[in-house]
């Protein structure tokens, strides 16, 4: 009973197994037809799950179900007489007639089953994947395929490295046919990007990287050799591969070139090499500002973040910062290397970094300024590349400084010193208000009545340029005064300190002339001893006494008989009082000074007078004759180029044929238009391929040869403009007319 | 009548006689002999009629014919078919004769009452053929395409192509491309739908050699409606041997000196460091000693640069020697100018200034650029060769003294341009100057070619000018004979029919050989119809009257002579019978 039941399920495992080996036969010989045709594998592949796909669905074996088994047997086997369902049956269902005709059918199936075959066309299937194989290898054989690759071009067939016979020895044996190509390409360890291997010859890769190539023969090959540039590099063989390995510096171009066993070469198409440079860091500080300035009392913070990318990663970013102190001949500078608040994170592609500077921190003082940049080097080997940001700027403003005296024009303070002391004289007098009830009342007097005096020689020396000379005879017995210790003199003298300490380095002699006389005024506190005081004083010398124009004349002798009062007010002993006279002194002094300026510069340079009796008579003994030889001709640039264009002319007019000589010349234009190709690879790169076509084939189509001279003359830069001989042919007759013409003129 | 008998085979005269007076004296030694005094003077007379008919026969008289073959039409290429339709219906009897250029014409044109020459024209060099032919050209084709072209086929590397031409009724729409070698488009032009559009198309010329751009006429969609040759010869540009002599060191030397030393010019540069002390420079070129300027120092150089103010201490023989080396040796002298030059007079200043405020101008050439200059200007005096203009005044020009020339430029500061970046506004200017100044080379021969095309198997007139007793002139087929000018010995005229198409060349003995391009026949179609046009008006404006030309002669009919000597033979057969 059960082998009657299995023999169904039996025979419909065999009809499933037949109906999924016709549907492989299916897709095998269609995957094997396209193998033929495209040489492609993945493409073979794609084909041979979508014939499958799509007959699995017609097909559907798993739709052979018992059932159909059944019908299928029973429709075949006339002895089963349409009762093999009953075996399906259990025994105990059925009735005693059923029982026996059971038995019976399984009997009969058992010797009938073999003679019955499913419902299929395997042998049709068979022939017709066979035939479509044979298809594929025939035209494969006859070289169909190739016609067939061109007019379907596929990118993976253009990357196949075609190779051309050189010669015409070539044909003695058969090509040798290239079975794989591969490029590696190994970028830099620091890169972080994992060594790849493509068949695409044309490479573009980061400097540094490492690229080994390697082609496989079917057959023998005597040698093969890479050629770059003009020169060659043999390729080294091992494991019937040949390979070379070249570490990538500058872009390029290269081809294959390989010798079979019967000395034949032959040569590929040329390929391109396209070196990346590693790019720099780029910095970028968004939200702060070039100058920042602060006052001394402010909170001295500046913070900024930064976003610092590269194209493969960074290795550190910091801030370099410096600090200087004092101006002039003194200042003194101070660098600092700090670092990011939050870590910079070694190998990332984009960091964004924070950081708060604290000019106190930096140790800073009113006046002293702090430079700094941020720097960040990436990951390059073995020299980083290195990139800086724009340097910004904090300045703590210097209380004592009026600020630039000539802004804008010129970087130098021209200004003279004693203009500040109005400011120094508010400072002063605004400690000594503030010690008011600390200090002795005599000493508190004396220091104002101090300041008073510097009051009044400061009036004394703008009055100067207003001309005022009453004013010069100034009673310095008040500096006398008993009871002033030594602290007080310092202080008295403070003033006069910070004249002669600025004029140092500085350059007002060029704007008052009357310097020296100023300080020997105060000084010695005597009547200018100076003879030159004379002329200084005197009101018919443009230099003293139209200095001002009427405006500012006006405000000066506003300012000082403003200072007349703060004076006043000084001697008085009331220094508060004073005070709002001394701010609007200071006041009408800047603004004085603002306009001053474009005196600054008005004395220029007298030469010293020449004597014309000792000119040209100088020493002339050690003077020599001089020769200078110097061949400066340098050979024409593209001089390969240019003669090919001329000989690629002679060919294409079909004059005559190409020599050896010419492929020499077209080899070495080649390389020239290499140089220049460099730059430009995608716009040379096919008159390149055709130029070393055309110099290495024997006798290239006119087409090509049109299409190099075309690329060539393209290529060829326009000459620089030079003069040349004419030519003019002179005969009698122009003679004649020459000279009559000039008779006539 | 009988005055105007001619023989057509007059050459024949002498030994027809000869042969003639042997026949008739065997004749009548074979009838002495014979027959003794029978009859003996009729048959000798016989004897002497029926070799005279031979003679006759041999030597074929002729007389002038006094009537015309009628009316002719003769077809030339591009004949309009109605307008034959309409001189058919006017003359009936009107023939027709097909013109084969290089063919000789038809007899019957020479003695035709009036020849009506339809079509574009006969070619020029049949025209001679209907000299004395009372003819009329019916010109009934307007001209149209590109009717004229003009060029110069010799050129230098560096140079310009310069095309210039005209062209007729053309499709608006259409592009005129000015093609190199390989086919790269250089230069275009869009036709407009005017009558008549004149064009200019340019090209930089970077290789030397001989090569064939063409003139590309393209519809809108691209499509090459025309194609037509157009060669150019294109020469290497030969260095120049310069000596500069200064007074002093200058910024303009010093850049100009750079400048030609570097483009591989032969470079000696002498100027004064102090007294009696010189700083000698020699660039390209082996050391000379230049210590004055004499006419054998001065033999080598093709250019004299000089600042004015050593031209203004130069000793009096040095300045002959000058002015002798320009006038005979053909030397160029260039003056760099100071303010002080543009008034002195003198052997060496054939130039006259005129005085002009504007010390900065701007050149056509150069657009945009202000170029300083000293405030003067050149006057453009008679003879006056300008290089540089600068739309209304004169800024660079030379003036030929005997073979030489004697140039300057107001030009100042021109160094600045170098500083500037304008390096090649700079290179043009002085290449400009230098160039034109030079002294020219003496090629030895001069070749002209009287058309711009030559074709195949039509003739090629040319002319030559040499100083040579006969020059030898070679194709690669033969020697070309050659026709001295009469009034000048120097000139020679020659012909050659062509006979391949491409580059032509015609070698002469020593200096020179001549290339010349032979186009395709259909080149260059329309503008060969129209200068074929524009002959045959030229030939046919003056009117010939019928019957005032040829006569062709008429040779009597030998039939006659012929009866005559059977007569006379079938008599002296006849004679012994009776």
């Amino acid at each position: 009973m059960k082998t009657g039941r299995e023999k169904l399920v039996g025979f419909q495992k065999r009809w499933q197994l037949m109906l999924y080996a016709e549907i492989f036969l299916y897709a095998i010989g269609a995957a094997v037809l396209i193998a033929f045709l495209f040489q492609n594998i993945i493409l073979s592949i794609a084909i041979f799950m979508l014939v499958a796909a799509v007959f699995t669905l017609t097909l559907r074996p798993w739709e052979v179900t018992l059932e159909r088994v059944i019908t299928f047997v029973d429709r075949e086997v006339d002895a089963l007489e349409y009762s093999s369902g009953l075996l399906l049956l259990p025994q105990a269902q059925l009735s005693g007639l059923a029982q026996l005709q059971q038995q019976r059918v399984a009997g009969q199936l058992e010797e009938q089953i073999k003679t019955v075959q499913p419902e299929t066309n395997l042998l049709r299937v068979a022939i017709i994947s066979g035939s479509l194989i044979l298809l594929g290898f025939l035209l494969y054989q006859f070289g169909v395929t190739d016609q067939f690759k061109s007019s379907q071009p596929s990118v993976e067939q253009e990357e196949i490295i075609v190779f051309k016979p050189a010669d015409s020895t070539a044909a003695k044996i058969p090509q040798p046919k290239l079975v794989s190509q591969k490029v590696t390409i190994t970028y830099p360890a620091y890169t972080g990007i994992a060594a790849f291997t493509t068949n695409k010859m044309d490479i573009e890769a980061v400097e540094g990287s490492r690229i080994t190539w390697q082609i496989r023969f079917d057959a023998e090959v005597d040698s093969a050799q890479m050629e770059s540039m003009g020169t060659r590099y043999p390729m080294e063989l091992n494991e019937k591969a040949y390979s070379r390995t070249s570490v990538l510096n500058n872009s390029g171009f290269y081809n294959f070139r390989f010798k079979d066993t019967a000395g034949g070469s032959y040569v590929s198409d040329l390929y391109s090499i396209e070196v990346t440079k590693d790019r720099d860091p780029v910095i970028e500080v968004p939200d702060l500002k070039q100058f920042n300035s602060f006052n001394f009392d402010e909170d001295k913070n500046i913070s900024f973040h930064s976003i610092i990318t590269d194209d493969f990663g960074i290795a550190d970013a910091y801030i370099i910062a410096t600090v200087s102190k004092g101006t002039g001949e003194s200042v003194k500078f101070r660098e600092e290397k700090l670092d990011f608040e939050s870590g910079v994170q070694r190998g990332s592609k984009k960091l964004e970094l924070s950081k708060g500077i604290n000019l106190d921190n930096m140790k800073m003082e009113p006046g002293d300024e702090l430079y700094f940049y941020i720097e960040a080097r990436d990951l390059k080997e073995p020299q980083a590349n290195v990139a800086r940001s724009e340097t910004y700027f904090a300045v703590i403003k210097d209380t004592l400084d009026y600020g630039e005296g000539v802004e804008g024009t010129m970087g130098v303070d021209l200004m003279p010193a004693y203009f500040r002391s109005q400011r120094q004289l508010i400072i002063d007098t605004e400690e000594l208000i503030s010690q008011r009830n600390k200090v002795p009342k005599d000493v508190f007097n004396t220091t104002s009545n101090n300041l008073g005096f510097d009051q009044k020689a400061l009036r004394i020396k703008y009055g100067e340029f207003m001309g005022d000379e009453s004013e010069g005879s100034m009673d310095v017995s008040d500096r006398e005064m008993p009871g002033a210790d030594e602290d007080e003199k310092g202080e008295e003298q403070d003033p006069l300190a910070e004249f002669t300490h600025d004029h140092d380095g500085d350059n007002e002699h060029n704007l008052v002339v009357q310097d020296d006389h100023d300080h020997e005024e105060e000084e010695e506190g005597s009547e200018a001893k100076d003879p030159l005081a004379e002329f200084l004083h005197d009101h018919g010398d443009p230099e003293s006494s139209t200095l001002f124009t009427d405006n500012l004349k006006s405000k000066l002798r506003q300012a000082l008989s403003i200072m007349w009062d703060a004076e006043l007010h000084l001697r008085l002993y009331e220094p508060e009082k004073s005070l709002p006279y001394q701010y609007q002194a200071l006041a009408l002094i800047q603004e004085i000074k603002n306009s001053a300026r474009i005196y600054v510069h008005r004395i220029g340079y007298d030469p010293a007078p020449i004597k014309e009796e000792v000119r040209l008579t100088g020493n002339i003994d050690e003077v020599f004759n001089v020769q200078k030889t110097e061949d400066l001709e340098e050979e024409s640039k593209y001089a390969f180029m240019r003669r090919s264009v001329l000989r690629l002319e002679e060919l294409i007019s079909g004059e005559s044929k190409i020599t050896a000589e010419d492929r020499k010349i077209f080899e070495q234009a080649g390389n020239e238009l290499a140089e220049q190709a460099i730059e430009e690879p995608g716009k040379h790169l096919s008159t390149l391929q055709q130029i070393k076509w055309v110099s290495e084939e024997r006798q290239p189509e006119r087409e090509t040869l049109i299409e190099v001279q075309k690329g060539l003359l393209k290529a060829l830069p326009k000459p620089d403009a030079s003069p040349g001989k004419g030519e003019n042919y002179t005969g009698e007759i122009n003679k004649l007319f020459l000279k009559e013409l000039e008779l006539n003129d | 009548m009988i005055e105007n008998l001619t023989f057509l085979n007059l050459q024949w005269v002498l030994p027809v006689v000869i042969a003639a007076f042997i026949l008739l004296a065997v004749f009548i030694w074979k009838e002495w002999a014979q027959s003794g005094k029978h009859r003996f003077i009729l048959k000798s007379l016989l004897a002497f009629l029926a070799i005279f008919a031979l003679v006759l026969i041999a030597l074929k008289p002729a007389l002038p014919t006094e009537e015309t073959t009628g009316k002719i039409v003769l077809l030339t290429e591009g004949y309009p078919s109605k307008k034959l339709d309409s001189l058919k219906k006017e003359n009936r009897r009107l023939k027709e004769v097909e013109y084969q250029p290089g063919e000789p014409l038809s007899k019957e044109l020479i003695s035709a009452e009036t020849v009506f020459v339809l079509g574009n024209g006969i070619k020029e060099f049949d025209l001679w053929q209907l000299e004395n032919v009372p003819a009329v050209f019916l010109n009934s084709n307007a001209a149209e395409g590109l009717v004229k072209l003009n060029y110069e086929q010799e050129n230098q590397v560096g140079e310009n192509l310069l095309l210039k031409g005209t062209y007729i009724n053309p499709n608006s729409g259409n592009q005129l491309f000015l093609q190199g070698p390989g086919g790269t488009a250089l230069d275009s032009i869009i036709l407009n739908g005017e009558e008549e559009q004149q064009f200019q198309l340019s090209a930089e010329l970077k290789v030397a050699g001989n090569y064939v751009y063409s003139i590309v006429e393209k519809d809108s969609l691209g499509e090459i409606l025309t194609s037509d040759p157009v060669p150019v010869k294109v020469a290497e540009k030969k260095d120049l041997k310069i000596l500069i002599v200064n007074s002093f060191p200058t910024f303009e030397t010093k850049y100009l000196k750079n400048f030609l030393s570097e483009a591989g010019h032969e470079l000696v540069i002498r100027s004064q460091i102090t007294r009696d002390r010189f700083k000698s420079e020699y660039f390209n070129t082996d050391r000379i000693a230049i210590n004055s300027l004499s006419e054998t120092t001065l033999e080598a150089f093709d250019l004299l640069i000089i600042d004015a103010a050593t031209l203004r201490t130069l000793p009096k023989g040095q300045i002959s020697a000058i002015e002798k080396s320009i006038r005979t040796n053909g030397l160029g002298f260039f003056i760099q100018a100071d303010n002080a030059f543009f008034n002195s007079t003198g052997k060496l200043y054939p130039l006259k200034f005129e005085r002009v405020n504007n010390a900065e101008i701007t050149a056509p050439q150069w657009p945009g650029i202000k170029l300083t200059r000293f405030p003067y200007q050149i006057n453009d005096d008679f003879g006056l060769q300008t290089i540089h203009d600068t739309g209304n005044s004169v800024a660079s020009a030379y003036k030929l003294i005997g073979q030489g020339r004697i140039g300057t430029t107001v030009f100042s500061d021109s160094w600045q341009l170098v500083l500037e970046g304008k390096n090649d506004v700079y290179r043009e200017l002085w290449s400009q100057v230098v160039e034109q100044i030079s002294k020219k080379q003496n090629p030895g021969a001069e070749w002209q070619q009287e058309l711009m095309i030559a074709y195949q198997d039509e003739p090629f007139d040319f002319q030559l000018r040499i100083d040579e007793d006969s020059p030898d002139l070679k194709t690669n087929t033969g020697n070309i004979p050659v026709i001295q000018h009469p009034a000048f010995p120097e000139v020679w005229t020659g012909t050659i029919w062509p006979r391949e198409t491409g580059w032509n060349s015609i070698e002469q003995d020593t200096p020179a050989t001549f290339d010349f391009y032979v186009a395709e026949e259909n080149d260059w179609s329309s503008l060969t119809a129209f200068s074929t046009q524009q002959a045959n008006e030229f030939f046919f404006a003056c009117p010939v009257t019928a019957g005032q030309g040829h006569k062709p002669l008429e040779p009597l009919n030998p039939l006659y002579f012929f009866v005559v000597f059977l007569l006379c033979i079938g008599g002296l057969w006849l004679e012994p019978k009776l």
